[in-house]
């Protein structure tokens, strides 16, 4: 029986919800309130909701499933190494097609740079060159204090206390979103891949077990390559720690080309600093904090958390839509011994906004986005992760044509839901969406003859002319 | 809140019987390619015609070694003749080169005068006809993708 406590006021409780209208408070505690479908038992559980993190609108329903369909019994803990990232691109093209179409990516962006070609320019190179991280481990670089050390005991509090801990720590340092899971052996667990990935493109990575042991281990065969041997995830570790950043829809509306990939790298950049950071943050605490040994997502599914979360729903397009910010979030996670209160999965009518719209699938270059109205539970290869009812991607497609043209993101560019953050249409469109999916064929064409969607010709090198706000978000 | 989403709904509605859905593209979007054809290899079509058909060439020898390759043609000028054939699914280049095409459509998007790049895989001699039959063409804009890939020509084509 779970216990429920109260700390703090209602007053304090309502404004933490984003509801301080007079009269709600009444209907708050132990019953529904909008933008929950399961009753709020006490503070504490509505602190820890990802509801508290932001003032989102009642529109966004929490609910006890995801609104995509996952069988557990099907889906295995994965292999990395099988991702387009790593080995599955050479593994899906062969050897000498693999290297034609890198060939072909060089010579194209050499081409287009000479050209001047919007997006391509050398200012563009330079922005999308100037990528700079930092050191990222599994373990984390360490550099902290411990309890041990500033001799005191170790951090102590309950989960709820513990997420707000960890979320406000991660907002200040650049967080957009932060939502925590709890793993389970028969089904989050296996959203932890069963190899990470590798330091060098195409070279297997370390086996990731999970193992009743105190301590992490660390243990590639080979630290050059960072391939090989094995890293020990402790079972006590049992939480997962869910962060987005946010990118910038002036950047991304630019795709293809150097200016829109420089935002993936940004996120990537960024990454690396704000794990490093949670990692020591949590060592002074007295816990764990294991994570990525890459700048991108390798050793889980990060999307699957995210939604398990409640930071959004995933879509045709295989990511994470926030109500908030769309496709315009890169989603990083961080496991850790340090208890947390879950979140619950979100519903805001993205799923069956996908069957109907297919803006992506009409606009991918690659054509690797299926046009299917409904999510399948069939795989295209071994790339794909198996036991998610979803429109699974083309990935061998999609990747050949990011080398070919140096980047791309256009599905990214494209989506109705990557558009101008609070804009009062965009919310307005996206809380009929979530109430009810008659108007989606009606918002896909407004969408379309709005012109929303990709900067083109001289729009995109108009970038440099811009006033953006820090960090490019309009 | 009741009237932005009122608003907005009649907005919809409106359009939504004014427009239809597009899947158009951004015109700065590189073109997909099948990534064989970046093994293709630069040729005129006279020459390329000359293996197969001029007195110096043999044409047992040259079904040999280009039937079934791929090949690029760079710099074609548009001409009024290379539309005649549009409705049939092909256009010639240069009158030499029978080019069926992915998709014949693309052509329309150029006038006469303009410039493109026609890469295909040559089908070899069409009987009748001292010309060459291309298929699987794509027509892009002359210079807009670097074919053949640095490295990926793999084929030596006779100069005469």
């Amino acid at each position: 029986m779970a216990r429920y406590h109260s700390t703090i006021s209602r007053r304090q409780f309502l404004k933490a919800l984003g509801l301080g209208g007079v009269g709600l408070g009444a209907s708050a505690l132990g019953a529904t309130i909008p933008g929950l479908s399961s009753p709020i038992h006490d503070v504490d559980e509505a602190i820890a909701s990802p509801l508290s993190a932001m003032k989102r609108p009642s529109w966004i329903k929490e609910v006890d499933k995801p609104t995509i369909e996952i069988d557990w019994s099907i889906m295995k803990r994965f292999n990395y190494y099988e991702v387009m990232w790593a080995g599955g691109f050479a593994k899906a093209w062969g050897n000498s097609q693999a290297a034609l179409i890198t060939s072909a990516g060089a010579g194209n962006t050499a081409l287009w740079r000479k050209q001047n070609k919007p997006g391509y320019t050398l200012a563009d190179t330079a922005l999308n060159g100037c990528t700079n991280q930092a050191p990222i481990s599994f373990l984390g670089p360490r550099s902290s204090a411990t309890p041990a050390t500033l001799g005191v005991p170790r951090w102590e509090g309950t989960p709820e206390e513990n997420a707000r801990l960890v979320r406000a720590f991660l907002r200040i340092h650049g967080a957009c979103h932060v939502g925590f899971v709890e793993l389970e052996t028969n089904t989050t667990e296996k959203l932890i891949n069963a190899y990470d990935g590798a330091k060098t493109l195409g070279v297997q990575g370390p086996r990731l077990d999970i193992l009743d042991v105190d301590e992490p281990v660390d243990k590639p065969e080979d630290p050059a390559t960072g391939g090989g041997g094995y890293r020990i995830i402790p079972k006590k570790a049992r939480w997962v720690i869910v962060y987005s950043l946010r990118m910038s829809p002036e950047l991304i509306h630019r795709a293809p080309g150097m200016i829109s990939s420089r935002e993936h790298g940004y996120m990537y950049d960024l990454r690396t600093l704000v794990q490093g950071q949670l990692q020591n943050f949590l060592r002074t605490l007295g816990y764990m904090g294991l994570g990525d040994t890459l700048p991108f997502a390798a050793f889980c599914q990060s999307t699957g958390f995210a939604v398990l979360a409640g930071l959004g729903e995933t879509c045709r397009v295989m990511h994470t839509i926030t109500p908030e910010y769309g496709l315009m979030e890169r989603i990083f996670v961080v496991v850790t011994d340090l208890p947390l209160a879950p979140g619950k999965p979100v519903d805001f009518g993205v799923t069956k906004f996908c069957r109907v719209c297919k803006k992506c699938a009409d606009y991918c270059p690659a054509h690797a986005i299926p046009l299917d109205t409904e999510p399948s539970w069939e795989v295209k290869g071994p790339y794909n992760r198996a036991g998610v009812r979803h429109w699974y991607r083309a990935e061998p497609l999609c990747r050949a044509y990011i080398f070919t043209a140096g980047a791309c993101a256009v599905c990214f560019g494209v989506c109705p839901y990557s558009k101008v953050h609070n804009a009062a249409y965009t919310n307005a469109w996206q809380a009929m969406a979530a109430t009810t999916p008659i108007f989606d064929r009606a918002i896909r064409k407004m969408d379309d003859f709005m012109g929303y969607g990709l900067r083109s010709g001289d729009e995109v090198e108009k970038f440099w002319d811009l006033e953006l706000p820090p960090f490019g978000w309009t | 809140m009741r009237l932005t989403f009122t608003v907005v709904a009649a907005i919809l509605l409106t359009v939504t019987g004014l427009c239809g859905c597009t899947a158009a593209r951004a015109a700065s979007i590189p073109l997909n390619i099948p990534p064989e054809y970046y093994n293709c290899t630069e040729v005129t079509p006279q020459v390329i015609c000359d293996a197969y058909f001029s007195r110096y060439g043999n044409i047992a020898e040259a079904q040999y070694r280009f039937d079934g390759l791929l090949f690029v043609f760079k710099n074609v000028e548009v001409t009024d003749s290379m539309f005649k054939h549009i409705d049939e699914g092909y256009t010639w280049v240069d009158n030499l080169v029978r080019c069926f095409c992915v998709n014949i459509d693309d052509l329309k998007r150029y006038k006469i005068g303009d410039k493109i790049d026609v890469v295909g895989k040559n089908e070899g001699v069409v009987l009748n006809f001292t010309g060459l039959k291309f298929g699987d063409c794509i027509i892009m804009p002359a210079g807009s993708v670097q074919l053949p890939a640095p490295g990926g020509t793999g084929v030596a084509v006779p100069v005469y």
